[in-house]
């Protein structure tokens, strides 16, 4: 009896070494909602922080030489993983600690959900915030993929798409908002100037 | 006179050889100049785009006065193959960044602003060559404080270029130099087949042109080239093709000791099978013939033990005016 319950201890410890290892390998640490920081700020935030990953994605698209482009599609998975992310190198984040973006996009959705919204409009921003995560989870698997070109115009192709990704994620300031964006967002979201 | 055509034939294949190493040598300087100008050129294209883009970016940053952000994608192309990144705007340097051996480069602010994007080769310290890139940005829309001008200036190291340039290079010497093998190659073996049938041509005598040439005496025996008759005091003698092109091989340089693999080299030129056997039953056969047209006749093909076979009219002659 007592053999048995040491074997069940022995799983049940390996399989939560298993599942820590399996979170440690995947995708970068979730970022807890900050719920200190005013929406309006979060938002603003995440759309200034496209808007400066459309730049390095735009440069590491037109770099010159295949050195030039690795230093701007590793900015660019630094700012997208943040600190602590599996591929993130400090050397090339002189602000110091970055709150990933990817994990940011992850906690938009439950964010929106503990805000007092109006049913058809919460769907919608809902569905708005799983599309900016699957956006900006795609934009960094490509420049992951970017990293691994050996060649210049191959790597490019893949910030090609990041950058593709990167845009459908901020969204756009006018026009309609079938797939929303962040801008989408602070269009819709109650409470907002814009909005 | 053989010595004379061999070294003429020499001549021609070192000739040859050296336009093939000539030729080659300048299409692949031919090569290496057009692309290293074409790898330049796209080189140089990307480079103001790059810098235009930065540029661009920057503006943006300096006008919401975020230099700080401006700074530090600077520093990012820095690490990269940028020497220095700069932005001037109204004569004054809001950015100056650059790499430690960019340090003692003087670049003051322009007096005139560039009124497009303009490009430059210049050389780092007799170092590397770099790009210089000036790209005009403009700050603020001009409602409220009025546009400022400016510029990005922007170094960029081109000496990948000429690296890959190098490669490219090496590669289509590699290439050439294989090419160059090939052809020498080839001259040098249709030079050896054509000593080596020279050299079984160059021991028979010419051919013969006139039909006084075509006849060929030698005591009792009688040859007639242009007829292909043969007859041994006055007796003609009926020879197969091969029995008479060996009896006019020999007779055409009498005394001369023929090998087997001469023989074989003359009387068979495109059989890759015919060797000794066959120069043996041949010789025996025309042996035959010329002993039935005279007892002593046989004794015309004289066999030299270890080297070949020769025609020894003048041994056979005197027994052929004995009897």
């Amino acid at each position: 009896m007592k053999r048995a319950s040491m074997i069940a201890t022995g799983i049940l410890v390996l399989v939560l070494l298993f599942e820590a290892s399996a979170i440690g390998e995947g995708e970068p640490p979730a970022a807890a909602p900050d719920r200190e920081t005013p929406a309006e700020a979060r938002l603003e935030g995440m759309a200034e922080r496209l808007r400066l990953l459309l730049t390095y994605s735009t440069l590491a698209i037109l770099s010159p030489t295949l050195a030039d482009q690795r230093v701007h599609v590793q900015r660019v998975i630094n700012l997208l993983e943040g600190t602590g992310g599996r591929h993130f190198v400090p050397r090339l984040s002189p602000e110091g600690e970055v709150r990933g973006l990817v994990a940011e996009a992850r906690a938009l959705a439950p964010w929106i959900l503990g805000k007092p919204i109006e049913a058809p409009l919460r769907d919608e921003l809902r569905f708005f915030a799983k599309n900016i995560e699957v956006f900006v989870g795609l934009a960094l698997q490509a420049a992951l993929e970017s990293l691994n070109q050996r060649h210049l115009e191959q790597g490019g192709d893949e910030m090609r798409k990041a950058f593709a990704f990167l845009a459908a994620a901020l969204g756009s300031e006018t026009g309609p908002t079938y797939l929303g964006g962040v801008l989408a967002v602070i269009r819709l979201l109650p409470g907002f100037p814009a909005a | 006179m053989k010595a004379l055509g061999e070294r003429a034939g020499r001549r021609v294949v070192l000739g040859a050889a050296g336009a093939v190493l000539l030729l080659t040598g300048l299409v692949v300087a031919f090569f290496a100049r057009s692309y290293e100008g074409v790898l330049q050129e796209a080189f140089r294209e990307r480079s103001v785009a790059y810098a235009a883009a930065f540029a661009d970016a920057a503006g943006s940053w300096l006008a919401r006065e975020e230099s700080e952000t401006a700074r530090q994608a600077a520093r990012f192309l820095l690490m990269g193959s940028a020497f220095y990144v700069q932005a001037v705007v109204r004569g004054e340097v809001l950015l100056d960044e650059r790499v430690e051996r960019a340090d003692s480069l003087a670049l003051p602010p322009l007096s005139v602003l560039p009124s497009a994007r303009t490009v430059g080769i210049a050389r780092l310290d007799r170092g590397p060559r770099y790009f210089d890139v000036l790209i005009p940005i403009v700050l603020g829309s001009g409602e409220a404080g009025g546009s400022q001008g400016g510029y990005v200036r922007v170094g960029i190291d081109a000496s990948s270029i000429a690296a890959r340039s190098r490669g490219m290079t090496l590669l289509a010497s590699g290439a050439a130099a294989l090419v160059d093998l090939l052809l020498i190659g080839a001259f040098l073996l249709l030079f050896r087949r054509s000593r080596l049938v020279r050299a079984e041509r160059g021991s028979l005598p010419a051919e013969a042109s006139t039909p006084e040439e075509a006849i060929l005496e030698l005591g009792g025996l009688r040859i007639d080239e242009s007829r292909k008759e043969v007859t041994l005091l006055g007796q003609k003698l009926s020879l197969t093709p091969k029995q008479y092109a060996l009896l006019h091989l020999l007779a055409r340089s009498p005394g001369r000791v023929f090998s087997d693999r001469e023989i074989v080299a003359a009387i068979w030129p495109d059989s890759a099978y015919a060797n000794s056997k066959d120069v043996k039953q041949q010789v025996y056969l025309l042996r035959r013939r010329l002993a039935a047209a005279h007892p002593e006749g046989a004794g015309f093909v004289a066999n030299v033990p270890g080297f070949g076979y020769r025609l020894a009219h003048s041994d056979v002659d005197e027994g052929l005016t004995g009897s």
